[in-house]
């Protein structure tokens, strides 16, 4: 009776305005991608407000992926520019606590990306994967 | 010393230039310092300045908003000021900032001078509006060799080691208490709705608290080591406010408090900043 596999969870923060819609363009294109990343949809990566991203990894999220639309297109001007400078500082901070560099990823991918999102999850997987199975 | 600092701060309650100083004088025993909050132009012999001076007193200038305030600041407390005026707590205006020529403070525990006045630049006090004293600069740059070493370990050791030193914690919310740039009056950590940390005292929900409190007061944490003075059960707060020092320059090469003209690295942005870990 080994049903119980240890399975990934996966959070992926996606932007309302690029990411969330290159999601939808996913599954309309058929595009095959590991279904451990559950998505919340935020307004702008400008309003990722990094102290989500700790409470996921404190309930128990192996791994967080943030996207948001390309630098210059984001729906509100700036959003993803001031989130460009949360996400290395954030990174460096949870890797001081322990939280391994593996686990937390950001990507742009625009609404026309389907397939850009499927690869980005499927690395993000492997990289959580990875890091499950070998520590 | 103490002499000249009584009579600057005595002329500026005399004119009615401010409403309080904000200084220190001595305490119950002949090696404790606490802070003073001076009204009257004849109560100032009160005030003091030497060696285990360790408060920084910028925590107060924001819980006196309305005042005019003269507050005496050591080279490292002045950071701090400036970081709450970049911030738009008060305005330059409203402060009248004392600096005190430094040769490092002790502490009285353990009698022996902080780590972070050993390679100190800001002895001799810089941007203050009266100095008293002069003090000699170190030449040496701030180092991070601590922190170099401690990201070494793999983050399994990492984590080992921070909720080892979370299990000790009590939460008494001394370190965000003393913090002069925690200075929210609605703290994530007491909210209910919702409920960001759970009232729980275990290792878990203490390191949800440091790991939240040290991302919020990046690129305004000046480093000044109230925090970990101020814990009751000695956990190395330094190693954390150290490493966010260290990112603040490597990542956006920002030094806090040093320069009034530069916004802190999270409040803006630049196009050209570097996305190469981004997918």
């Amino acid at each position: 009776m080994e049903s119980k596999v240890k399975e990934i969870n996966i959070v992926g923060f996606l932007c309302n305005w690029c990411s969330y819609a290159g999601a939808d363009m996913t599954g309309l294109g058929r595009n095959i991608y590991p279904s451990n990343i559950k998505v919340i949809r935020i307004p702008c990566t400008g309003r990722m407000d990094p102290m989500m991203i700790i409470e996921a990894f404190h309930n128990g999220a192996d791994g967080v992926l943030v996207s948001g639309c390309h630098p210059g297109d984001c729906h509100y001007t700036e959003g993803n520019f001031y989130w460009r400078r949360r996400y290395p500082h954030l990174k460096s901070l949870l890797e001081h606590f322990g939280v391994d560099r593996r686990r937390f990823h950001a990507s742009w991918v625009s609404a026309s990306e389907g397939k850009k999102f499927a690869e980005v999850v499927k690395k993000v997987y492997a990289e959580v994967k990875d890091w499950k199975d070998n520590g | 010393m103490d002499k000249e600092l009584q009579e600057i701060i005595k002329k500026l309650l005399a004119e009615k230039k401010v409403d309080w100083a904000i200084g220190y004088e001595k305490a119950y025993d002949e090696l404790s310092t606490r802070p003073a909050f001076v009204q009257d132009a004849n109560d100032t012999a009160r005030l003091i300045f030497n060696k285990y001076c360790i408060n920084n007193l910028g925590l107060y200038l924001t819980k006196f908003k309305k005042n005019k305030l003269a507050v005496v600041c050591k080279g490292c407390d002045i950071a701090t000021v400036f970081e709450l005026i970049k911030e738009k707590q008060f305005s330059r205006e409203n402060v009248v900032v004392i600096g005190v020529a430094c040769e490092g403070v002790l502490d009285k525990k353990t009698g022996k001078q902080l780590e972070k006045c050993e390679n100190c630049r800001v002895k001799q006090p810089k941007g203050a509006d009266f100095t008293v004293g002069t003090g000699k600069d170190s030449a040496a740059p701030k180092n991070f060799l601590d922190v170099v070493e401690f990201e070494k370990k793999s983050s399994k050791e990492k984590a080992e080691f921070w909720n080892r030193q979370f299990e000790k914690c009590i939460r008494c919310y001394a370190c965000r208490n003393v913090c002069p740039v925690c200075y929210c009056p609605d703290c994530f950590a007491n909210r209910t709705m919702p409920e960001y940390l759970n009232k729980n005292v275990d290792a878990e929900e203490n390191k949800l608290f440091h790991m939240i409190r040290m991302q919020h007061v990046f690129g305004r944490c000046t480093d000044c080591k109230a925090c970990d003075t101020a814990c009751p059960v000695n956990i190395p707060l330094t190693l954390l406010t150290k490493k966010l020092a260290k990112d603040a320059k490597e990542l956006f090469n920002y030094e806090s408090g040093a320069d009034m003209d530069v916004l802190p690295p999270l409040s803006t942005y630049n196009e050209a900043d570097s996305e190469s870990d981004i997918l």
